[in-house]
Order: structure tokens, then sequence, then C-alpha cells
């Protein structure tokens, strides 16, 4: 199954005056998209859906947010730049006789779930405010599923990158 | 939209004075980071070379602690490195771009105003003019209204 992934940015993720000009050898993040309209990305309305429902939350979101851009551009190890509390595992699990870690980023109660994927791919799967750290079984299967949707999908060479100003490139 | 959602929070979030030093001190933070990751150093090297715990160096390096001048200048000594302050006025500089942008559009809307009006006032002089004629004596003006 094809998906569709879009970069987050400074552009996208709607910081007024981005100005950053993107390294080649950053870190490229990377969230899935509904469709081709960046306007679906499922990782973005997390980000808003917080900010919606609460305004800290909002912000710590975005604090978080612009640190991993700044920290992605510099194309470093990124756990060179946050400490054990801040980065750490959170969840790891076999598919396809492999074991995929599952790491968390920390900003108040707020949560960014990323995998690291080939070719310098940091997959944002989940953002979300979370007041206790353990996860539900219920959130390990939906962020598992949601990792196994990346992992088939890059096997297949089904990603479709979306190009917000061009449009869409395969 | 989601994009405008993004945009507002955003908007939203920068007039707090707090958020807007958070975003700040992230960056000295990072750069800071950036530079040690640069250098080669390990923390605990670098923790060493200051006589301070790893766990300040950790703080400094992380953003977890409000740095003072003397310490950014003991990192960067410690580096071998240099460090510049620069004020730059690049915000007021956006500000005066959007605040053009918005004269320009002001402009244009100006223009397109007098240009329909313009138009508006030639349509009324393009109507077909009555003819103005003096007539010498009653009896001819008899003669053209009959």
């Amino acid at each position: 199954m094809t998906i569709h992934l879009l970069e987050i940015t400074e552009t996208t993720i709607g910081k007024p005056f981005p100005d950053v000009v993107p390294r080649l050898d950053r870190w490229k993040l990377m969230a899935r998209c509904a469709s081709q309209d960046p306007n679906t990305c499922y990782f973005l309305k997390q980000i808003a859906d917080l900010g919606k429902s609460n305004r800290v939350d909002g912000k710590a979101a975005l604090s978080a947010l612009a640190k991993l851009l700044q920290v992605a551009q510099t194309g470093q190890p990124l756990e060179s730049f946050y400490d054990k509390k801040q980065s750490h595992q959170l969840h790891e699990f076999d598919y396809k006789g492999i074991t995929h870690v599952v790491w968390r980023l920390r900003k108040g109660d707020i949560r960014l779930v990323f995998y690291y994927a080939e070719g310098k791919v940091v997959f944002l799967a989940d953002a979300l405010a979370k007041r206790q750290d353990k996860l539900s079984v219920g959130e390990k299967i939906k962020l598992e599923n949601e990792i196994k949707t990346y992992i088939d999908a890059e096997q297949a060479n089904e990603i479709c990158v979306i190009q917000p100003e061009v449009g869409h490139v395969k | 939209m989601l994009s405008n959602q993004l945009a507002e929070l955003w908007q939203e979030s920068l007039e707090d004075q707090d958020f807007r030093f958070e975003l700040k001190a992230q960056e000295v933070a990072v750069s800071l980071a950036s530079a040690v990751v640069d250098s080669g150093i390990t923390q605990k090297a670098l923790a060493d070379k200051l006589g301070w715990k790893t766990s300040r160096v950790s703080k400094v390096l992380h953003g977890g602690s409000n740095l003072t001048l003397k310490t950014l200048f003991d990192v960067c000594e410690a580096l071998n490195i240099e460090f510049d302050i620069a004020f730059d006025r690049v915000g007021a500089r956006q500000k005066e771009v959007a605040v053009t942008k918005l004269k320009h559009l002001e402009v244009e809307a100006m223009l397109q105003t007098a240009q329909d009006l313009n138009r508006a006032s030639w349509k009324q002089f393009s109507q077909p003019v009555v003819k103005r004629q003096i007539y010498s004596s009653p009896t001819e003006l008899q003669g053209i209204q009959a």
C-alpha cells in the first residue's frame, strides 16, 4: 500500500518566517498523511489538536518540535542534544525478523514518538500529551501498526513524498 | 484547515514572552551542543576540563539551565572556539516587509478604484450627445417641433 509522507519543516509546521535552508546531510523528519494533501498529516493534526484542547500543551509541542527541527538540521546524532530523561527508548517489537526500537522525546507533558528509519529518516509516529509514561496495550498496538505500515511501504518502495509547493513527487 | 490552525497556534504562542525566551534558550543550547559534537570531545572530558560535574555539562548542553555569559564563555574556552552575539533586526525587517506588502495592496486597491471611477466617467461621456442649436426665430423652432 502506498503511503504519503510529508517532510516536517519550519514551513510545514506553520512557523512564521521560516528561514532555515535545509542541509543535505540533515535528518529528515517525516510524517504520514492520509492523502497527497499536506493538510491530512496525522502528526501535524495531533499537534494542532493538542493546542486546541490545551494551550500549554500546544506551546510545549511547538517548542519540542522547534528544537527537534534545529537538531535534525545539524545532521548530528540526535542523542547528543537530549539527556536520558528527555529522549529515551519507549518500546521495542519484533517484525519480519528484526527488532525495531521506538523512541520518545519528552517536553513537559508532551511526548513525541519516533522511529529511526533507513536513509537518515526520522519517522514521526505520534504526538500526545501524557501524564503517565507507561503505554497501554492499545497504544502499543496502535504504535506498532503505524511503524509496520511505514516499514512495509519502505520495503515495497511505495512511499510518496509530498512536495507541498510543487505537488506530488514519487 | 490544518495549516491555518497551526499558524494560529504559532501566532498565539509567539505572543507569549516566556515561549519566545524558551525558543531562544533552546537555540543557544542546540548550537553549543552541536559545537561540542563538532569538537569531538565527550561530555565527560569536557566536564573534567572545566572542573564541573558531568550533570552540569548535560544541563548546559541540553537546555536545562538558563545560561550565563560566563558559562557560555567557559565552555567555548574549553572547546577552543569563539562565540559572537549578533543583534539583528530580522524581526523588524519582516514586519517592514509585511507592512510594505499591505501598503502595496492598499495602493493597488486605490488604483483599481480610480480606474473603475475613470471607466464609469468615460461611459457617462460616451453617451449620445444632444446637439444644441440656437434658433433664430420662433417659427423656425415651431417647424422643427412639428
